[in-house]
């Protein structure tokens, strides 16, 4: 098996994330960078670590541009970096925060995720209530669903877009919760409970109300319920595990087979202010 | 008797709900619960939904009362209670502390 895919390109965003995949590279380049969103920063940490679990930590390649470093440092990822072992991670405060409501952080207990609930909640006093509830409600959910079902940490990040291109980055909130574990379709399996075919049945099923891998009545709820909410809000949600992509919006699901990448990658797109358009 | 919980401002996981209910009795036939969510900011159905397993059907308390919730906390216990086969046992009064008196665990 050849190493794990990363990302590379000049914006890697929650729509064009799957465009970036470069198959068995050796390094992240990032050096074109000019813009990266929540969904494609936590996407593009969990394939470094996913590559670095399959057979070392990849060589990153950060921006040229040095404005590009100064938002990567706002968003997190020169913690990242840091973390992981790599020298590059070192770097200047940023002079602003970039409307980064939670920079990327990785979360090894669900404890860990109050913190991060209560600076969702701290930076975005004036949203709208619903909007707040939901990605609130969503952080938790999915932060556990990742430590519970990956086995691994989780990745976490959120950022709000005023000024940018439709769809995800215009009076936009954006989270994304991240992991480089087994995936939704080996989670399943390795329970016994639900035998999927390929990741795109193995994601169907995880978006079914009360299906679990864990054999409870009550579980398979979390995930649901934050789709159900972010779609009545005029948000979507794009899940990516193994080799699928799903969309889910009010018009419904839409799925793609894509270039695999190991983990699972969920993000939350949602309008700041509802209805408002 | 009654016991009573009440649950941190950002309750959002199975183990807070774990964590909350963890100095019960382990058995509470002839029991009631009263969950105070009045300082509840965030909760979730994950959240809502092991606290129910673990008073009413674990624990088999006669009752589980749910009061000062939002809206969408009453909304989302009923649903876990419904799954469970419990919902004849809980009861939710919303934004209103009309419930039992203020009263330590017992």
């Amino acid at each position: 098996m050849g190493m794990p895919s990363l990302p590379r390109g000049r914006a890697i965003t929650m729509s064009r994330f799957d465009r970036c995949l470069v198959p068995d590279a050796k390094r992240c380049d990032l050096a074109d960078l000019v813009f990266i969103d929540a969904f494609g920063l936590v996407a593009t940490a969990s394939c470094i670590v996913a590559a670095a679990k399959a057979g070392g930590i990849p060589q990153v390649v950060l921006p040229t541009a040095p404005q590009m470093r100064e938002h990567l440092t706002a968003m997190g990822f020169m913690n990242f970096l840091r973390d992981i072992g790599q020298e590059e991670g070192v770097g200047a405060e940023p002079s602003s925060k970039g409307d980064v409501v939670v920079p990327l952080a990785r979360v090894a207990t669900v404890f860990e995720a109050e913190q991060l609930s209560r600076l969702l909640w701290a930076n975005a006093a004036r949203w709208d209530a619903q909007v707040l509830e939901t990605l609130t409600e969503g952080l938790w959910e999915l932060v556990a669903n990742a430590l519970e079902h990956s086995g691994a940490h989780a990745l976490l990040m959120g950022q709000v877009y005023l000024h940018g291109e439709p769809p995800d980055h215009h009076q936009r909130v954006q989270i994304a919760i991240g992991d480089a574990g087994r995936g939704i379709r080996a989670s399943f399996l390795e329970s016994g409970t639900q035998s999927p075919a390929n990741d795109v049945e193995a994601i169907a099923l995880a978006l079914r109300y009360l299906v679990s891998s864990v054999p409870d009545p009550g579980r398979g709820q979390g995930l649901t319920t934050t789709v159900e909410q972010v779609t009545a809000l005029e948000g979507h949600v794009v899940l990516r595990s193994g080799a699928a992509r799903v969309t889910v919006d009010q018009s419904g699901a839409q799925a793609q087979h894509v270039e695999p990448i190991g983990g699972t990658v969920v993000g939350i797109s949602l309008p700041l202010y509802p209805g408002s358009s | 008797m009654t016991a009573r919980l009440e649950p941190s401002q950002h309750s959002g996981s199975r183990d807070h709900a774990r964590e909350l209910v963890a100095g019960l009795a382990s058995h509470m036939a002839g029991m009631s619960v009263v969950l105070d969510c009045t300082d509840l900011v965030v909760g979730t159905p994950s959240f809502l939904d092991e606290v129910i397993k673990e008073v009413l059907v674990l624990r088999q308390a006669d009752r589980l009362e749910i009061i000062g919730s939002s809206a969408r906390i009453a909304t989302l216990a009923a649903r876990a209670a419904a799954n469970r086969g419990v919902a004849d046992r809980l009861s939710v009064d919303a934004r209103g502390i009309n419930g039992p008196e203020r009263a330590s665990s017992t």
